[in-house]
């Protein structure tokens, strides 16, 4: 009422209003440190003129709403760029682990056990009928065959490991979808009375943003406010008011496969449709590059075990058979066909004797001329279909190794890099500055001396007013 | 651009985290004295590191053969120089007794059936456990008391590089009964000291220097090899140091270059420390009464 009341009230209205706004930056400033939290402010309009004369005259201010300052295309982008940050450091931390299967920088490896077992060969070449040099070369044998043993465990351990660890993210995945889809909830309700939901959008989006970085996710929100989220292919984890869970299967493998439940209980298997995330480098690091090295592994063991055999059956060695009364020949050097199965064969361990160094019966024990054809073995371009030797494959194995760790980390330093640029620029549109909260802070409280000053003068004038008579 | 406070301290803590990365690779890198401590410090690098290693190890394989057939063939040579000097003896005997004098028979006798004996012994050396003289059947003691040889055709061989094979003689056959049989000699030239048939010594004269004539034919070749071996072990040798050359410069760090490295980082550490500690202190509160 534009009278001395109506100067109360605009009074009192101010009041409130800048207390509000205090309590806003109070709100600000309590959150500088919550992660993913939007600034908020108190949008002032003034409240509805009323006509009088001499024209229209003002009623005072109010808050009309709270508004979170945020960049609404920002959210996407980030989520995009979180999936593949946690997609590389997943396979970076994955590939260091298996790095350290390969690395022979210490000069004991794999390497080193090959070259181990080709000398004894040859020191065995230099006195075919020594007992010592028999001896030595069962056991360089039997470390190489333990080695590829070791290093194919190692790698299989590895992709069990990360069997669970795949396991426990669909856990987590599951548990975030549940509570994205409470928020959903929550957030429709509030916004179809009218009022925005700033925290519980503000908590939504920190929810998306991790699991983004489990799992590639697209987000879409409906007119109610509410997100449906959905993965790889089309497949949808949250579609309100349905959360899908994720679980495992176990593959051809032995290994888990990811599947995903639909309402009616059908499981669709979308491990191959999975695009980025966590979840996809524990996958590639599990099924792409320890397999990878597992098979290659296992081919050049095999190699080894083949043209060693093959060598040795035709060859004679020193023990003489009680059946034919002349030297053992076709005895097997190693047994088994993969790096995981590869040993010596029991009976050579038993008596090295049978270690078949001569070419033929007749010329046992002086002959070595098997024992120089096995030796020269490592000479030969026998891997790759006759373009490689051993070692050099296995060196380009171990350098491959490398290069892949070298790209994985390089990726996910960019990728860090932009997810970096990225939540600078959405901390520039959303982030609390304590600075500028002060400076409110100082602009508020004025606002509201002004305000209470007012009031003292009105209640003068009511003073004066009731005095007069 | 606004900046606020959680901007500000992110980029502090991102600085000092990158810094404090590269400091401790430095460290790593002058504690281990390697460039490459793990395959992906260098995947190419460790490629070559890992090859040059089993060059490295193969070239040790072969000097180590190359020595086993030298030491033999010195075995072989001194044995042999010890043959032809009592074959020599022998044919001396049998020159001085192809005279019609029969002075000293006994004696003679007596000497020739030791050179027998001996040359019996020499052919029948062992090396390292083996026959050296009986061809492949090397647990087989090449001559019998008799004469008869019991080994066979075979040889010695090392590998003395990639594809290239040495073969040391090692066939008693050849060796003591190639031109003429050296036991036969010596057993006739008893026979014909015993009866006193000085046709039987003289001829047996020839028959020695024929021997003789095969025995430094032997050494001769043998003394070949032994050179072949030798150009062959100083080539490897110079390779060894080759290789171990590229090895050095692929694998190990430059030590003055790591040391001034790590300098330049602690103090870039140090710089970081102090920016950070610079910015994120003062706010508006303190300057607000």
């Amino acid at each position: 009422m534009p009278d001395i009341y109506g100067i109360l009230s605009t009074a009192s209205r101010s009041l409130l209003t800048q207390q509000k706004a205090i309590d806003v930056t109070g709100q600000n400033i309590a959150n500088v440190n919550t992660p993913g939290y939007s600034r908020q402010r108190v949008v002032m309009e003034p409240s509805a003129p009323i006509n009088f004369e001499p024209g229209q005259m003002g009623t005072g201010v109010k808050a009309a709403e709270i508004q979170r300052i945020y960049d609404g295309f920002i959210g996407g982008q980030i989520n995009g760029e979180n999936a593949k940050l946690g997609q590389w450091e997943a396979t970076e931390s994955g590939l260091s682990r298996i790095e350290l299967i390969f690395n022979e920088s210490s000069g004991v490896g794999l390497e080193q056990a090959m070259g181990a077992f080709w000398s004894a060969w040859q020191d065995l070449a230099n006195n075919p009928a020594g007992y010592p040099e028999r001896t030595v070369l069962r056991s360089a044998s039997e470390t190489l065959a333990r080695t590829f043993n070791t290093m194919s465990e190692n790698l299989q351990q590895i992709q069990m490991d990360y069997d669970n660890t795949i396991a426990g993210t669909l856990d987590e995945i599951n548990g975030l979808t549940g509570r994205i889809v409470d928020l959903n909830e929550k957030i429709s309700q509030v916004e179809i009375a009218g009022q925005n939901s700033n925290d519980y959008r503000d908590q939504r989006d920190q929810l998306l943003k991790e699991l983004s970085g489990l799992i590639e996710i697209d987000t879409y929100e409906n007119e109610q406010g509410q997100v449906t989220v959905l993965t790889g292919n089309g497949t949808a984890l949250v579609q309100s008011p349905y959360a899908y869970e994720l679980s495992t299967q176990v593959n051809a493998n032995g290994l888990q496969n990811v599947v995903w439940t639909d309402r009616s209980g059908t499981t669709i298997d979308i491990t191959a449709d999975i695009g980025g995330g966590e979840l996809k480098g524990w996958l590639d690091v599990r099924d792409g590059y320890a397999q990878g090295y597992l098979d290659e592994l296992d081919a050049l063991a095999n190699a080894i075990i083949g043209e060693v055999n093959t060598m040795h059956q035709s060859g004679y060695g020193m023990t003489i058979d009680p059946a034919t009364g002349l030297p053992t020949t076709g005895q097997a050097f190693f047994t088994g066909s993969t790096a995981a199965t590869m040993a010596l064969d029991p009976a050579v361990a038993a008596d090295v004797n049978l270690i078949a160094a001569a070419a033929t019966a007749a010329t046992v024990p002086g002959d070595n001329r098997n024992a120089v054809a096995i030796a020269e073995l490592q000479n030969q371009l026998i891997m790759n279909s006759g373009s490689t030797t051993f070692d050099n494959y296995y060196s380009a194995l171990a350098s491959s190794v490398g290069n892949d760790v070298s790209n994985a980390s390089a990726n996910q330093e960019y990728e860090s890099a932009m997810m970096t640029h990225l939540e600078n620029y959405r901390e520039s549109v959303s982030g609390v500055s304590l600075d500028e909260e002060m400076v409110n802070l100082v602009k508020f409280q004025h606002a509201y001396e002004a305000a209470a000053k007012l009031i003292t003068t009105v209640d003068d004038m009511l003073n004066t007013v009731l005095n007069m008579v | 651009m606004r900046v606020t406070n959680s901007m500000m301290t992110a980029t502090v803590k991102r600085n000092l985290f990158r810094q404090a990365e590269n400091l401790a690779r430095k460290q790593e890198t002058m504690s281990s004295g390697l460039r490459i401590n793990r395959p992906s410090d260098d995947p190419l690098g460790y490629g070559k590191v890992l090859d040059y290693r089993k060059t490295l190890t193969s070239l040790d394989q072969y000097d180590r053969n190359i020595q086993n057939a030298k030491n033999r063939i010195e075995f072989i040579e001194t044995t042999l120089e010890g043959v032809e000097d009592l074959i020599v003896d022998a044919k001396n005997w049998a020159v001085n007794q192809s005279g019609s004098d029969s002075m000293d028979r006994e004696a003679a006798i007596t000497s020739v059936q030791n050179i027998r004996d001996q040359v019996l012994q020499l052919s029948n050396s062992k090396m390292g456990g083996v026959y050296v003289f009986s061809g492949f059947q090397t647990l087989t003691p090449p001559f019998a008391s008799g004469g008869t040889y019991n080994g066979d055709n075979g040889y010695y061989s090392v590998m003395s590089a990639d594809n290239m094979e040495i073969q040391v003689e090692a066939d008693g056959s050849r060796i003591f009964q190639g031109a003429e049989d050296v036991f036969d000699a010596l057993d006739q030239l008893i026979v014909g000291l015993q009866t006193d048939d000085t046709t039987l010594i003289h001829d047996q004269i020839d028959r020695f220097e024929q021997a003789q004539g095969q025995i430094q034919m032997v050494r001769a070749e043998s003394g070949a090899k032994y050179q072949q071996l030798e150009l062959v072990e100083q080539q490897t040798a110079k390779l060894k140091l080759t290789f171990e050359e590229m090895l050095d410069n692929t694998e190990k760090a430059n030590i003055e270059e790591t040391i001034i490295d790590f300098n330049n980082q602690e103090l870039a550490y140090e710089m970081s420390l102090n920016a950070a500690a610079k910015i994120i202190q003062p706010t508006l509160m303190n300057f607000l009464n």
